[in-house]
């Protein structure tokens, strides 16, 4: 079981993935305004942040950023509707662990979160 | 006698003597200077009127001289009865001389007046002839300005000539004439080149009309010429050379008599092929851009609702996995929507925008034996036989290998789907080291596109098959993929090469792709 943030302008697909990951067994919170996550990530411990690249007030990666300064060990996937070869490039360097074209299937999102919830396990200290 | 008084008749005598001498002298002289005169002027009449005048008048004086002297030295010397004998002699002499002095007279007088006359004559005579002289050197003047007027004349038309004559032999644009039948009667070199005749004697008389690719267009262009007197920028498909027709635009003027009747007509063609096929492809390169747009924008806003009634159609499958025929609608939800989303990922593939290129160094005919070792159990089965013909010296280049794959596969798809069963479907490859490109030719036995559908084939949404079937965007997809690679690609129904058309290809689709060398394709 992991905590799982979901990040979406669209709350209909952010929905969608809380409701595909809760049935994995993982608590997930859903959002669609980029302030309101933040302010959750502050109070409340989260494993893994599933974030739109194109929001409202910022993007994607900017939120990774600050959601990193209060937890150092966010892991992250990236969610775009359009693809962007530099930005892909960007997102891992920020330590971002996939990079996915919208719209994602059911099937490829479960591959991708336990993917990222296996990197975050095997990071030192844990 | 003693009557008589008697005078002293010594100065009668003397008078009469000295008279008589003085007279015949003087005549003598007269005479002389006559005869002078005439000798200086032998032809002047005058002088020699004058000196018959003074012959006779010497005559005259001596018969007179005689007369009163001889009568004198008779009675002297005694025989005065002699004198009676000659005194009828010497009167009749005196007559005969002043005769003579008045014939000679009135004969001079009418000399004079014919002399006169002629003299009259000779000087309008000389007159005309001074006239005629003048005359004469006015038109010797005259005849040779004349002839170099002619000669300053004739080379100006000869400047002129080769002007014009350099103008119509050198334009690039094609220049003719034609005569009141229309028949071409004088053509220039551009105009033999572009219509694809070798010699000129093999145009001369031929009718312009049966030039015109459109009998109609020909029509229109006598009408005009005959109602305006000419055409302007008219322009006009003529059957050229084989590759094609020739676009012109033709400007031209009719010929006409001091009547107003057409005695033919003089026309510019200028060759506007190449110019018309570069502005077809931008105006298709722009529509594509544009639609390309529009695509992208569509598809991207349709995508995000697409993938959540995807998802949530899959959610609610999993929910309802024990009621068959919930279960079961939900998966035609499904399948439908997975369509929508292929479509939607063509339609993004078509823009470029939806996936990175990548571009590596690879074999052509190896990619193109991958997608038909693919192609080829379904082909078999509807009994369609494919002939290769790849290349052995081809070089390697950067492409991108599943996206050209996805171009093949189309364009086989289509190749299939034109002959329906039972075929042939021909692959080239080939290597023009001239140009640096490579050539992929795919072509089919299928029935042919029909010419008005030929420019439209790479159109977005643009479909000949049936609802369901395509998407119309098969070939608007490989031409942006091509385009991609900084290649062409080209359609032909019917192929032109006689190769193709020996082996039954009705259709031919020509990739044309420039080589990309290793490490090169980054700058692309």
């Amino acid at each position: 079981m992991a905590r799982i943030l979901v990040l979406d302008d669209v709350l209909d697909a952010g929905i969608l993935i809380q409701r595909i990951l809760e049935r994995k067994g993982h608590v997930v919170e859903v959002f669609h305004d980029e302030d309101e996550a933040l302010r959750f990530t502050e109070k409340n411990p989260v494993d893994l942040a599933i974030l739109d690249m194109n929001l409202r007030k910022m993007d994607g990666l900017s939120v990774l950023g600050e959601m990193r300064k209060a937890l150092p060990r966010l892991q992250a996937i990236m969610l775009t509707g359009l693809p962007d070869v530099d930005l892909a490039k960007q997102a891992f360097a920020q330590g971002a662990v996939a990079y996915c074209a919208k719209p994602i299937d059911k099937e490829r999102l479960e591959e991708r979160v336990a993917e990222a919830l296996r990197a975050g396990a095997n990071l030192p200290g844990q | 006698m003693e009557d008589t008084i008697i005078l002293p008749l010594f100065p009668v005598y003397l008078v009469d003597y000295l008279g008589v001498s003085v007279m015949v002298i003087l005549s003598f002289f007269a005479l002389a200077f006559a005869r002078r005169l005439t000798r200086l002027e032998p032809k002047n009449i005058l002088w020699a009127y004058f000196f018959w005048f003074s012959l006779v008048m010497v005559v005259f004086s001596l018969s007179r001289g005689v007369g009163h002297l001889l009568p004198y030295v008779l009675r002297l010397a005694g025989m005065p009865q002699l004198w009676d004998l000659l005194d009828p002699y010497s009167g009749g002499l005196n007559t005969i001389a002043l005769c003579g002095v008045a014939i000679l007279t009135l004969h001079y007088h009418n000399t004079a007046v014919l002399i006169e006359r002629a003299k009259v004559d000779a000087l309008s005579l000389e007159l005309a002839n001074e006239r005629l002289r003048e005359a004469h050197a006015d038109l010797s003047r005259l005849n040779q300005t004349l002839e170099q007027q002619v000669e300053e004349r004739t080379l100006d038309l000869r400047l002129s000539e080769e002007k014009f004559r350099g103008f119509f032999e050198g334009s690039k644009d094609m220049i003719y004439f034609c005569d009141a039948a229309a028949r071409i009667c004088d053509i220039n070199e551009s105009g033999l080149r572009l219509l694809g005749v070798k010699r000129r004697q093999d145009i001369i008389g031929q009718p312009l009309a049966e030039f015109f690719l459109d009998r109609e267009r020909g029509d229109q262009y006598r009408a005009l010429l005959a109602s305006d007197g000419q055409v302007k920028d008219f322009e006009a498909e003529f059957v050229g050379r084989e590759d094609g027709p020739l676009y012109l635009m033709i400007t031209a003027s009719a010929i006409t008599d001091r009547a107003g009747a057409i005695q033919g007509c003089q026309g510019i063609a200028k060759d506007l092929t190449h110019f018309k096929k570069m502005m077809e492809q931008l105006v298709h390169s722009e529509k594509m851009t544009s639609v390309g747009q529009l695509a992208a924008g569509v598809a991207h806003e349709i995508n995000t609702p697409l993938g959540i009634i995807l998802g949530y159609a899959q959610l609610l499958e999993e929910d309802f996995a024990e009621q068959t025929e919930v279960h079961e609608t939900l998966g035609i939800i499904e399948k439908q929507a997975k369509i929508c989303r292929r479509i939607v990922a063509d339609l993004l593939n078509f823009s470029r925008q939806a996936q990175e290129h990548n571009k590596l160094y690879g074999d052509l005919n190896q990619c193109l034996e991958e997608v038909l070792a693919i192609v080829n159990h379904t082909l078999n089965m509807d009994h369609i036989f494919i002939h290769r013909c790849l290349a052995e010296n081809l070089p390697g280049t950067c492409f991108d290998n599943e996206r050209l794959r996805q171009v093949f596969v189309n364009l086989l798809t289509n190749a299939h789907h034109a002959i329906g069963s039972e075929g042939i479907i021909g692959v080239w490859s080939r290597w023009h080291e001239e140009s640096g490109q490579i050539e992929i030719i795919i072509g089919d036995s299928g029935s042919g596109i029909p010419p008005d559908q030929l420019g439209r084939i790479f159109d977005p949404f643009y479909t000949t098959k049936g609802v369901g079937k395509g998407t119309g965007l098969g070939l608007s997809v490989s031409f942006g993929i091509i385009q991609d690679h900084n290649g062409r690609i080209e359609v032909k129904s019917p192929p032109l090469e006689p190769e193709l058309v020996a082996l039954d290809m009705h259709t031919t689709f020509h990739i044309f792709l420039p080589i990309i060398a290793e490490g090169q394709e980054k700058e692309q």
